[in-house]
């Protein structure tokens, strides 16, 4: 009754489904080779497929950047003295969690499969992810560390202890958001902290629930964004207006998206009453932006 | 009264409506407890038990009757009263030759007051009366039986001494696997090692014959110091074992154990085994964030799913957030259920 125009959409989008399925279906036969040994593999994940391919945040007409966090993630590495070779999506595909999620296991045993073959050729020795959810496949479902013996590693426990140094462009209060599959599936809740305290200038507040209690952004492995959903993400946002934030961080790129989304749609429409004054942040973008740069 | 007043009437009607709906619901929910069974009536011992015991009890005696009367016991020959006595002597039947022994080991007992132990007084001893081994022999098998029989009621009264208040509650289950009650399992060992010692002992003439060297004096110590060792060494092998602590199976090793128990059942799949493990506190149920949302009450997520009503969270509903799991006393993984029943459901028909 409250509401005239149906905000609820399908997600994922329809045609980025069909093409993740396409792709996964379509079995290449030839070999790849890095053209250099790489100890450390960067994994950006779908997250330049999505923003550079197929524009997802442009049809909600939102601005969240999604292929700045890989880029990101990218130069952070770089500063710590890690050359990664870019596991992109022209040779690898995607990860598949959100097939899995999603019960469509045959998909996922086909990219499973495509990816199993490309890293076994790539001679890495650690994966390195900036997406949870990746994260959580690498080293749970297909179990690299068992298989191939290749180390899984979140962005952040990378980044760990390798001596960057950051600053905040002015005082700024930040939160960090525990997504699911990094915390409490993988049980890593201090890396991301431990990076947060490091940048100068910035205050850390937890939020009402966090580390084993922290709320979900609500759209887990896209599975449809309805408003039940959103109303588990609106409660996220709530909390972090309770704790007086200017940013709210996440380790995860569907957290940044869909916590995103819902602040953007918030924006566009004042009258509804719903109004939370901050952004939302993925971590590495956060980080990059307060890189102090040594020369 | 335009129509748009009229709608928002009907509009604000039906959410007052709802919101005292779950008002209702929240107050009455301990009454829908999931532990509510209800109490089962049987037939009472009178007069229907009786009457039936009776009449079968009756029917069998006048069997007996009928078949003494009718078809009499065979006489044999006559006993020789100048026979020796047979040796080795004739034996009971095996499951009495404890009772027999019982009756071969007492000895004789002389119950009496001892005055004469307090001087200056110059009295005699009273002598009560004596206890031939035959007698007490005999009692001893009555003592025995009736220390079974009165097991139940001592427990009752020492738990009502231990705990005045609760003395009743006490006894309304104490552990039953040994490991946790080591002095009870020591003395059930002791009992049952004296059964069959006192059967051993019971046969010694027996034994005589083919093995001279065991006497009836060595016999009789082992009757006596046997069964005390074996209870000894069974409280202290259990005592020891309950302080190593309870290792806990992993999941594999608990399904291998119960799959093996259970062949001729349908095999359960491993989830199904995890979420056996739910004692229904219903934390997850708390803390679940579509629950919480879709504003449904008095669902247990995992136990309901457990008894196959899928009414805790429809399974495209969930969000595969996790914190059920995080929150579970009992570390149930309900998000791998959620994915194996995903990926049952679109199998063959995801491409």
């Amino acid at each position: 009754m409250s509401r005239t125009k149906p905000y609820s959409r399908t997600i994922p989008h329809p045609l980025f489904e069909r093409l993740i399925v396409e792709d996964a279906m379509n079995e290449e036969k030839e070999t790849w080779k890095p053209e250099r040994p790489h100890e450390y593999g960067y994994f950006p994940g779908c997250v330049d497929f999505m923003d550079v391919e197929v524009k997802f945040t442009h049809l909600n007409k939102g601005d969240a950047d999604h292929a700045s966090i890989a880029a990101a993630s990218i130069k952070l590495l770089n500063y710590a003295d890690i050359d990664p070779l870019i596991l992109d999506m022209n040779i690898f595909k995607c990860s598949g969690h959100d097939q899995l999620w999603q019960g469509q296991l045959e998909v996922f045993d086909a990219l499973k499969e495509h990816n199993m073959r490309r890293l076994k050729e790539s001679g890495i020795k650690i994966i390195t992810c900036s997406c949870a959810e990746c994260y959580r496949t690498f080293a749970v479902d297909y179990d690299l560390p068992g298989t191939l013996g290749i180390k899984v590693e979140h962005i952040t426990q990378t980044l760990q202890g390798r001596g960057l140094k950051f600053k905040a462009p002015e005082g700024v209060t930040v939160a960090y958001h525990d997504p699911c599959r990094l915390g409490r599936m993988m049980g890593e809740y201090e890396a991301p902290r431990e990076l947060i305290q490091l940048v100068d200038g910035a205050t850390m507040v937890e939020l009402e629930n966090n580390k084993e209690r922290a709320l979900c952004c609500g759209v887990s492995s896209m599975m449809y964004c309805n408003d039940a959903t959103k109303a588990v993400r609106r409660k996220r946002l709530d909390q972090g207006t309770d704790a007086g934030i200017d940013l709210m961080l996440g380790g995860c790129p569907k957290c940044y998206m869909h916590m995103q989304c819902m602040l953007n749609e918030e924006r566009m429409n004042p009258d509804e009453g719903h109004h939370h004054d901050y952004e939302m942040m993925d971590l590495m973008q956060f980080l990059v932006a307060c890189l102090e740069e040594e020369n | 009264m335009s129509e748009d007043d009229a709608v928002k009437m009907i509009y604000e009607h039906q959410e007052e409506q709802q919101s005292l709906d779950t008002i209702s619901k929240l107050e009455h929910r301990e009454e829908h407890s999931v532990l509510e069974a209800d109490m089962v009536k049987g037939e009472p011992l009178y007069p229907h038990e009786i009457t039936r015991d009776s009449v079968l009890s009756l029917y069998i005696i006048a069997l007996f009757f009928y078949l003494a009367a009718f078809i009499p016991p065979p006489l044999h020959e006559a006993a020789d009263p100048t026979a020796g006595t047979a040796f080795p002597p004739p034996l009971p039947d095996w499951y009495l030759l404890w009772a027999f022994g019982c009756l071969k080991v007492a000895w004789d007992i002389q119950i009496l007051i001892p005055l004469s132990s307090i001087p200056f007084l110059g009295l005699s001893d009273i002598n009560l009366f004596l206890m031939t081994a035959k007698v007490w022999g005999t009692l001893v098998q009555g003592l025995i039986i009736g220390l079974v029989v009165a097991v139940p009621f001592l427990d009752r009264a020492l738990g009502a001494i231990i705990d005045p208040q609760y003395g009743d509650v006490i006894n309304r289950g104490h552990e039953r696997r040994p490991i946790e009650d080591p002095v009870r399992a020591a003395i059930g060992v002791y009992g049952i090692a004296l059964v069959i010692m006192l059967s051993v002992f019971s046969v010694n003439a027996n034994i005589a014959i083919y093995y001279p060297q065991v006497d009836t004096d060595m016999l009789s110590q082992i009757t006596l110091w046997g069964p005390i060792v074996c209870a000894l060494l069974t409280y202290m092998f259990l005592d020891r074992r309950r302080s190593e602590g309870a290792k806990p199976l992993t999941d594999e090793e608990r399904f291998d154990l119960y799959n093996d128990g259970i062949k001729d059942r349908r095999m359960q799949r491993i989830y199904e085994f995890k979420l056996n493990r739910c004692y229904q506190c219903g934390l997850c149920d708390d803390i679940c964030p579509v629950r919480d949302m879709e504003g449904e009450h008095e669902l247990n997520i995992i136990f309901n799913t457990f008894q196959n009503e899928h009414d805790g969270v429809a399974m495209w509903s969930c969000i595969t957030c996790g914190m059920c799991t995080a929150v579970c006393p009992q570390n149930i993984e309900y998000i791998d259920y959620v994915l194996e029943q995903r990926a049952l459901t679109t199998m063959g028909v995801s491409l």
